[in-house]
């Protein structure tokens, strides 16, 4: 059974933010204002050392999301993907605090202090719902993983930074990238 | 002398509620079964869907090594 996961390849990120485009017109159905799944995070910009890295939930093995959500909306799939079901969040927020990445996103058009229904990245795996049933495509836009593909945001990377799929084949990938670099330092930053 | 009659509106608004709380109680119930029942079919749907090579994905492999 694969394990699902991004990688960045920060060397061949140039900051497009193609990905943030691709995953907001990709999943537009779910997504309310405000709401952006992916971004690019740029250090030392403008100076020397300058890196970027696409950043959205890295569906982590041990998700401290999960660990600390009061309403038990999470879980993984055999794919381990951390996925949520929005009918059961109750918007308090805990995942936000917890995340190291940011990764959950709470809209921001309603009432001041109103949360609302936590939105994340679902590696394009929709929800809970039936496949490509309109609910889940309301709730959490695209099920590209059912359809036998990967994600909008590493699918449409110009440079192919973004790494996207089987943690495996992805890691291979990046080790035969950083030996053909051969240089000191070359995996990251 | 008139004997005192109990005043049986009061007893039945108790019965009422006693039958109402246990209809609650069963249409909860079933509320749990059908939940869990959902969350069963979100994991088989999650074993018949998920990730699968394809050639789709094959060829987006090959993309990233050039």
């Amino acid at each position: 059974m694969a394990t699902l996961k991004f990688l960045c390849d920060t060397k061949r990120c140039i900051e497009c933010n193609g990905c943030v485009t691709a995953c907001k017109n990709e999943n537009a159905s779910a997504l309310e204002w405000g709401i952006n799944r992916r971004r690019v995070v740029t250090i030392n910009d403008g100076k020397q050392g300058e890196a970027s890295i696409s950043v959205a939930c890295m569906h982590c093995d041990d998700a401290p999301c999960m660990a600390v959500c009061p309403a038990n909306c999470f879980y993984k799939t055999e794919d381990g993907l951390v996925l949520h079901n929005k009918d059961t969040c109750i918007g308090c927020g805990y995942c936000l605090y917890a995340c190291p990445f940011g990764a959950p996103q709470f809209p921001k058009s309603g009432a001041f202090g109103a949360r609302g229904k936590m939105d994340k990245c679902t590696f394009c795996a929709g929800g809970p719902e039936e496949n490509h049933s309109e609910a889940e495509m309301k709730k959490y836009g695209s099920n590209r993983i059912a359809e036998g593909k990967l994600p909008m945001c590493a699918e449409l990377c110009a440079t192919k930074s973004l790494l996207a799929g089987d943690a495996d084949v992805v890691s291979a990938i990046f080790r035969e990238r950083v030996a053909y670099r051969g240089a000191k330092n070359a995996a990251w930053g | 002398m008139k004997k005192q009659q109990p005043d049986l509106s009061r007893r039945s608004l108790l019965k009422t509620l006693t039958v109402g709380s246990a209809a609650t109680a069963v249409v909860a119930a079933s509320g749990i079964s059908v939940a869990h029942a959902k969350e069963g079919n979100a994991v088989s749907k999650q074993n018949k869907d998920g990730y699968h090579e394809t050639a789709h994905i094959r060829a987006y492999y090959n993309s990233l090594r050039s």
